[in-house]
């Protein structure tokens, strides 16, 4: 379980870019969190695997502490970062040697570390790519082999921030959809960070963040309902709710709906 | 009026790297048009918009601004681009001044205006942008939020009172607020006759803000006309890698029953739709 209990975090001093958070994601979960520019994002999936520490309150992944000088690197091992931009996580000539570095490093067995490789980009169709360079590939392939990467290390906890950003909205839902199917094929507990509603729908739990705050957890079909208060956090509502929410008003309908296909199958029922 | 008569751009010609940019493309922009430009990363829409004021020169064909020939040389470069002001990605990441005014006032001043009208040029300029309060003008631009730096640069290239206004990405990295404020200003801009043409990913915008669409793809033409005709062709949209807005989803699937449904751009339309038809 990654554990943040009251957490707070400035850069600069009495200026709080988060401010007493309190959330768990555990293994097996798909948790998001959503918010606007500015909202501390970014600075919670840098403060979950120890990249920045907490200077009240403590995140503890599986009971550790990320204080904890002696399990740094334990807690890098379990939880595994992929960031927006994946031109700055290369490091490799070919894809493959991308996606070996973390092994290597670990001082994993070359033979082993090939199958490890071969398995990975498989799941995520990338194996055509092995041996060519990253640097050709487009914005998705090239997250893909961010995540490979990262997955190939067999973490606990993978937290993505803002993953899709730069993607076109094609790969955009290919990336997301391929996240969801390896957490359920593989108990790996996610934290997904986004500005994009449409992404937090098929989530366990989702967090509002809002100027460093929890404004909101609880399960996407109420989050998303609530249209003050992703507007109140920067962030946009879902065209089937801001429809089902008009036509409520109006008694045309009695229910919101998140699901699209939910509303347009309600309205043509009758 | 833009117009462009069987352009080409070849990158690097004559070498191994040789690559067509842009093929064969011949488009009109009318006044007081909205036009939105789309198409996959490294289609050509960036090549594409700096043509409009001579930035790239083609290596074949004709760019006309007002029926003259940009790239001729009797025709000043400087006055084409007072008249077609473009706004690059990311825009703010060029903000050098100390105060929000010398950024506004720096284009204008570079065009010649004098200094009794500058005043006039920047506030005005200010004010189409959403900053009603003239306090703005004596902040440092890099004391602003996000939004606030985006509106300021499109304010800095308003400023000089351009024909058509080109605006590579204007959402790029804003979150819904600053969205919302900046689809709003931008519409004003179109309503109060500025000709607009954008490039964007992001099929909402395009929906709410573009009168036509023109799409390319590896450097060609392959659609150009209205928005609606656009979203109706399935098998484009699925080759140029376009995810189907849910606002033009949902109408279509609501077509299937409610026959009379008109093309709709914004879930309020929708809604607006079905209200009026209760009502019946």
């Amino acid at each position: 379980m990654i554990h943040f209990k009251d957490v707070s975090f400035a850069y600069k001093e009495g200026k709080w870019a988060v401010r007493h958070i309190n959330f768990t994601v555990n293994k097996g979960e798909f948790v998001s969190i959503i918010g606007g520019n500015g909202s501390g994002k970014s600075t919670i999936a840098r403060l979950s695997d120890g990249l920045l520490l907490p200077q009240e309150g403590s995140v503890f992944v599986d009971e550790m502490d990320s204080r904890a000088k002696k399990d740094e690197f334990l807690i890098k091992e379990k939880v595994g970062i992929v960031f927006q931009n994946p031109d700055n996580q290369f490091v490799g000539t070919t894809v493959e040697e991308d996606i070996a570095f973390g092994l290597e490093n670990i001082g994993v067995e070359r033979m082993e570390a090939k199958a490890k490789i071969e398995q990975i980009s498989s799941l995520l169709g990338i194996d055509k790519y092995l041996h060519g360079s990253p640097s050709y590939l487009s914005g998705g392939e090239k997250q893909k082999v961010a995540i490979a990467s990262v997955l190939v290390m067999q973490p606990d906890y993978l937290v993505m921030d803002e993953i899709t950003a730069l993607l076109d909205p094609v790969s955009r839902k290919e990336v997301l959809n391929l996240v969801h199917s390896i957490v359920e094929n593989k108990n790996i507990g996610v934290l997904y960070i986004t500005h994009i509603t449409e992404e937090v729908i098929k989530s366990d739990r989702v967090l509002v963040l809002h100027k460093g705050e929890k404004i909101k957890e609880g399960v996407p079909a109420v989050i998303l309902q609530d249209m003050k208060l992703l507007n109140s956090a920067g962030v946009a509502s879902l065209p089937s709710v801001i429809i089902s929410e008009e036509l409520r008003k109006h008694g045309i309908i009695n229910a919101s709906f998140v699901d699209e296909e939910d509303l347009v199958g309600s309205l043509c029922s009758n | 009026m833009l117009e462009l008569k069987n352009v080409f751009v070849t990158y690097d010609p004559n070498t191994i790297f040789m690559s067509n940019a842009l093929v064969d493309i011949s488009l009109v922009i009318k006044k007081n048009e909205s036009v939105g430009i789309v198409g996959r990363i490294g289609s050509g829409k960036s090549t594409l918009i700096q043509l409009f004021n001579g930035l790239i020169k083609p290596d074949n064909g004709t760019v006309l601004l007002d029926n003259d020939d940009i790239n001729s040389k009797q025709v000043d470069i400087r006055k084409v681009r007072k008249k077609v002001g473009i706004v690059f990605q990311y825009p703010e990441e060029q903000f050098f001044a100390e105060t929000v005014f010398a950024e506004v006032a720096f284009g204008p001043k570079n065009m010649g205006v004098r200094e009794t009208e500058l005043k006039d040029a920047v506030f005005s300029a200010l004010k189409d942008m959403g900053f009603s309060s003239e306090k703005i003008a004596q902040r440092s631009p890099f004391s602003l939020s996000g939004g606030e730096k985006r509106r300021v640069a499109i304010a800095s290239i308003i400023a000089m009172n351009p024909d058509i206004l080109v605006l590579d990405e204007p959402m790029a990295g804003m979150d819904f607020n600053g969205k919302e404020k900046l689809i709003k200003y931008i519409k004003n801009e179109i309503k109060n006759g500025r000709t607009l043409v954008f490039v964007t990913h992001n099929m909402e915008e395009l929906l709410e803000i573009a009168d036509r669409v023109i799409a390319l793809d590896d450097g060609k033409k392959v659609f150009d006309g209205r928005v609606r005709d656009f979203f109706s062709d399935e098998k484009l949209i699925e080759k140029i890698g376009i995810d189907i807005p849910s606002v033009v989803r949902m109408r279509n699937k609501l077509k299937k029953h409610y026959s009379d449904i008109p093309f709709c751009r914004t879930p309020m339309e929708i809604a607006s739709y079905l209200k009026k038809r209760d009502r019946h």
